[in-house]
């Protein structure tokens, strides 16, 4: 497993861009039905020629991220079930962790004498697909006490308002549930480096 | 019922003015731009509950909505282009640095 | 008005403060991205679903909920890119024993 490459490249094909972009034109077009709620012709031709060119401007601003990309392998087809099934599971906990790092806050900012700890901490994720690590990024967002300031090559830089949630954050837990999602692995506890030096953080 | 909204009103306006007193202090550009999207997110509840109080929700909802895309892209454009003009002003430095030595 | 959806909104307003008081004494910058990409976030969608109990099905209620998808997406993730942008700029965060 650890021995084949991880990463390939995916340049998108013209077939998949062009059915990107058609799906994209008729989402907007959706959406304009939706919003103006008027069906006379000519209401729907200002529709379609809006949803025309938001897709040929957000294709102008993003072309750059459509070239050569070099992604995580493509999972089969297969996989996706049990996938989303791990995922809805994953789904009740994300929202009872935002509840509890929302009371945290709470307790926090009302408390008199404001017994907070920030520090800028450091790790490398083991998760190799970027979709896990977008899910990581999001949920360590979501959970006490923790903001994820950056992620580049699989480095995250995470911000902890207390002690409570640095500790949260050495334990790792946060990354084991999304690395069963996505069946990575995942380490029993995390190696933490402090940021506080201006040469850590610049290129 | 509409002394309720009025409130509720009352109280996101509230919210709204202790959002300003981070905005005018400030102390760094980026807690000026925080200060500022948050009131934007405000602004979004402000007109949804002045839709209510006036009884013309179908209005105001969508000002709210097209209000809190405009909010965002206004957050996102400042914010990069902060970051990317920074950038290009340490890699120039770090670059005369490097031929000074 | 339902009772469900006035303590939903009353419940949102109570986070919408928390998130201000947390603007104002949270000690630097990164403190405060917390106060407003989570306090804030949660208290507006609490605040627009006690909106939609209010309202009940109709095409105003769908339109508060698409606010409410697109706010709950769009909040923490300018709040981080502010954040990256900050750190980019070669900005610390405030530990104790810095002073003020």
């Amino acid at each position: 497993m650890s021995n084949e490459p991880r990463q390939v490249d995916v340049r998108p094909t013209k077939l998949r861009q062009t059915f990107r972009w058609t799906v994209q034109t008729l989402a907007l077009f959706v959406v304009w039905l939706a919003f103006s709620g008027h069906t006379q012709i000519e209401f729907l031709i200002m529709g379609a020629i809006a949803a025309v060119i938001g897709t040929a401007l957000t294709h102008w601003l993003f072309a750059g991220d459509q070239e050569a990309r070099f992604r995580h392998k493509p999972y089969p087809p297969s996989w996706f079930v049990p996938a989303t099934f791990r995922v809805v599971l994953y789904a009740p906990w994300l929202l009872w962790e935002i509840a509890l790092s929302n009371i945290h806050v709470a307790y926090l900012v009302l408390h008199p004498r404001l017994p907070v700890e920030p520090s800028l901490v450091e790790f490398e994720t083991s998760l190799r697909s970027e979709t896990a690590q977008v899910l990581l990024a999001q949920s360590i967002t979501l959970t006490p006490g923790t903001v994820t300031v950056d992620v580049s090559n699989g480095m995250f830089m995470v911000h902890c308002l207390s002690a409570k949630s640095r500790q949260g954050m050495e334990e790792g837990s946060i990354q084991r549930k999304v690395a069963g999602i996505f069946a990575e692995e995942a380490p029993d506890s995390v190696q933490l480096t402090d940021v506080v030096a201006v040469e850590q953080v610049l290129p | 019922m509409s002394v309720l909204f009025v409130t509720m009103l009352a109280v996101a306006a509230a919210i709204n003015a202790a959002l300003f007193y981070r905005l005018l202090v400030g102390r760094t550009a980026f807690d000026r731009l925080l200060a500022a999207a948050a009131i934007g997110t405000n602004a979004v509840i402000l007109l949804v509950l002045i839709g209510f109080v006036f009884e013309r929700p179908d209005m105001f909802v969508d000002l709210a909505l097209s209000y809190a895309l405009l909010n965002f892209i206004g957050t996102v454009a400042v914010g990069k282009y902060l970051e990317t003009r920074q950038h290009q002003l340490w890699s120039l430095i770090h670059s005369a640095e490097e031929e000074d030595a | 008005m339902s009772i469900a959806g006035s303590v939903l909104i009353a419940l949102g307003l109570a986070f919408m403060v928390i998130t201000a008081l947390g603007m104002m004494r949270l000690p630097d910058f990164y403190s405060r991205v917390h106060a407003v990409s989570k306090s804030e976030t949660l208290g507006i969608a609490l605040v627009l679903l006690g909106l939609i109990l209010h309202e009940g099905a109709t095409l105003v209620s769908l339109k508060i909920g698409l606010i409410l998808v697109f706010v709950a997406v769009a909040n923490p993730v300018g709040a981080h890119l502010l954040t990256r942008a900050a750190l980019r700029t070669g900005q610390l965060p405030w530990r104790r024993g810095d002073g003020e």
